[in-house]
């Protein structure tokens, strides 16, 4: 069998006041990386020179304009240059407007080339909400901007934490109003969206799990009718596609049963539902996998991490599985649509 | 601890139906216990048809009446009550008699509590739905007890591993909690835990309350809750000098509570709890009763119907439940005394 397909990779550099870089720097040392994906960093030439000298990782760091200039030797980290830090004002473990600027214009650039096709899918370090919206661009969050600059209207989140896949049916809102969004066209896109996520992730006939909203799945309407008006009529037309869907079960056994393997992945209906399951299981690092775009995107799961900025002490565990499960996802993709 | 001095605890069988026996059965069958003696409330039939299905055979003294029962100092002994039912023993779904049977037993072992022939009460499993004294109904155990013990602010808050919990809307829809959420529920939950810690003889309360939204509504832009209500509870609370945090988010205030910041949690609702046992393993959790006058344990979990009869019910949770009774009725009447 011929070598692997090795997809090429946009890595966002993140905040450059937090420990974005030097996770990237970090992960780009990393043999395992190197061996599944061609990476490039979309970031500041001079803060990725500051960051392998704060690591102490051995190696080079490349400014490049375009990407047909990019060769993907080890122990090269090539960065396409925004040059947009200027690093003796940058104050490392506080927000910062221009890391702020710095990192929408990474994302807006990598979003921008993977559309485009240039690069087979994107990975994203992490940014500090507080720092774009000092910057001017007010989004809650990776999601939202990459939806916006995708132009998609649909979009879920999904967490990957070990053998626990979870997606979300609503994220970023109150209780009261992610109560009000729990309504079958929703779900049917989420549970469509995971089905489609989970074979991309390597399984041919995904098993999915859908949380009830309520207490006990509301116990046949006594602690309350969302399953019985919203989400059992859901599941039933989707089974009728075709898919392999089982619930609503209680919420508080539905995540343990999927991490145990009888699901491949589970829907949460909102986001401490899913979030807390994740959480509990210990495992510190997971991914984050934005559903419904039309390009692959997976990023850390963790914030900028500005306590440890500057120190060199940062762990880069979770971008490289982001790495990697992009790299599936990317060649999963490639095998479907081109079978050779 | 000689025989005489150890607390001694009534403990009924709960809900025959289900695996109530069995697991009170399989707690005796590992031997005499150090931190008390245990009085068995139930029917002597019952009782033995339950040591058949499990193979069990030990000895336990039966009397007829409390007065010669209590005059015992063997490690356990049986009240037999003569209730009869032992053809609903593990029949595997709920039924009135059985109902009527659990709560009676409940009954009998909380008023003998209150006449100081017992240091404590803990009850097996039972279910809400049969839950009858005579021909009255009651909606669960509180109620009973509320009534029985006269005891209006009888309250019950749960025991996970070294942390209390309470939680503010337990089995409401969901749709329903954030209106339930007001500073005054929240201040009250944070009072019976305070409560409930001290009651434990916990010196130092460390409360975390958890919050209602996600990122615990993230300065107000997704859900007031936590700025209108939660917080000037939390405010309110530690002007009365209480220790308490929050509104911490919710998929993180588990993670830290395990870690040991804090041995107080308060829950806004029922999920924001049990995914997190759940998803850590935690399977003991007891249940006890605070403003009460008699100690009072329980079991969190139901009746497990479906394993009744099998011999293979989780008692871990039974012996918790008597551990904790054991420990506040040694607390409140020291050794030999």
């Amino acid at each position: 069998m011929s070598e692997e397909y090795k997809p090429l990779l946009a890595i966002t550099m993140g905040d450059a006041a937090g420990s974005g870089p030097e996770i990237v720097a970090k992960t780009l040392a990393d043999p395992e990386v190197r061996a599944i994906c061609r990476p490039v960093v979309i970031g500041d030439a001079a803060t990725m020179q500051a960051a392998l000298e704060i690591t102490g990782v051995s190696g080079e760091v490349r400014a490049i304009e375009k990407l047909a200039a990019a060769s993907f030797q080890d122990g090269i980290i090539e960065v396409i240059d925004l040059h947009n830090i200027q690093l003796d004002r940058l104050t490392r473990g506080r927000v910062d407007p221009m890391a702020g600027k710095a990192a929408y214009e990474y994302i807006k650039l990598a979003t921008d080339m993977t559309l485009a096709g240039e690069c087979d899918a994107m990975v994203t370090s992490a940014i500090n909400k507080g720092a774009l919206n000092k910057a001017g661009y007010h989004y809650d969050g990776h999601t939202q901007l990459l939806a916006e600059l995708c132009g998609a209207s649909n979009v879920a989140m999904m967490l990957v934490s070990g053998k626990l896949r979870v997606s979300h049916v609503t994220t970023h809102v109150s209780l009261l109003r992610a109560i009000e969004q729990v309504r079958p066209e929703r779900i049917l896109t989420v549970l469509r969206l995971t089905d489609e996520a989970v074979r991309q992730m390597g399984v041919a006939e995904p098993r999915l799990a859908v949380a009830g909203l309520n207490p006990h799945s509301g116990e046949g309407g006594l602690f309350g009718d969302e399953e019985i008006k919203y989400i059992t009529p859901t599941i039933e037309e989707v089974r009728r596609q075709g898919m392999n869907v089982t619930g609503p079960l209680p919420p508080d056994s539905v995540f343990l049963r999927t991490y145990e393997g009888q699901f491949d992945a589970a829907v949460a209906m909102y986001h401490d539902q899913g979030h807390i399951a994740v959480k509990m299981l210990g495992i510190t690092h997971g991914v984050n996998v934005t559903l419904g775009l039309p390009i692959i995107r997976t990023s850390v799961d963790h914030g900028t991490n500005f306590g440890k900025a500057g120190k060199g002490t940062a762990d880069p565990t979770s971008l490289i599985l982001a790495i990697k499960l992009a790299g599936v996802m990317c060649r999963h993709r490639r095998r479907f649509s081109c079978p050779s | 601890m000689k025989n005489k001095d150890k607390p001694l605890l009534a403990v009924t069988l709960g809900d025959i139906t289900g695996t109530g026996p069995e697991i009170v059965v399989k707690v005796l069958r590992e031997g005499p216990r150090d931190d008390c003696r245990l009085l068995i409330i139930g029917d002597e039939q019952v009782m033995r048809s339950t040591f058949d299905i499990l193979g069990a055979r030990f000895d336990l003294p039966v009397f007829q009446s409390i007065e010669d029962a209590v005059k015992s100092d063997a490690p356990f002994v049986m009240l037999d009550t003569a209730q009869g039912g032992r053809e609903l023993l593990a029949l595997g779904h709920p039924h009135p008699e059985a109902g009527r049977m659990a709560a009676e037993a409940l009954v009998g072992a909380a008023k003998l509590a209150m006449d100081g022939r017992v240091d404590g009460v803990v009850y097996a499993p039972l279910v809400k739905e049969t839950l009858y004294i005579e021909e009255r109904k009651y909606n669960d155990e509180t109620q009973i007890l509320r009534e029985l013990l006269r005891a209006p602010g009888i309250k019950s808050v749960a025991k996970i591993g070294e942390i209390f919990r309470v939680t503010i809307a337990e089995h409401v829809p969901l749709k329903k909690v954030p209106d339930l959420i007001t500073s005054q529920s929240v201040l009250s939950a944070i009072e019976l835990l305070q409560e409930a810690l001290l009651f434990y003889g916990l010196k130092s309360s460390r409360i975390a309350v958890a919050a209602l939204n996600p990122h615990a509504g993230e300065g107000g832009l997704v859900g007031r809750e936590e700025i209108d209500q939660i917080a000037p509870a939390i405010q309110e609370a530690r002007a009365k000098g209480i220790d308490v945090s929050g509104p911490i988010p919710a998929d993180t205030v588990y993670v830290r509570a395990f870690k040991g910041q804090f041995n107080g949690v308060v829950n806004m609702y029922h999920d924001q709890a049990n995914i997190a046992l759940k998803m850590a393993g935690f399977g003991e959790i007891v249940i006890l009763f605070v403003r009460s006058p008699v100690i009072i344990t329980t079991p969190s979990h139901g009746p497990a119907y479906g394993k009744a009869g099998k011999g293979t019910a989780d008692h871990n949770n039974m012996r918790a439940s008597i551990e904790v009774a054991a420990f506040l009725a040694q607390r409140k009447k020291p050794r030999g005394k």
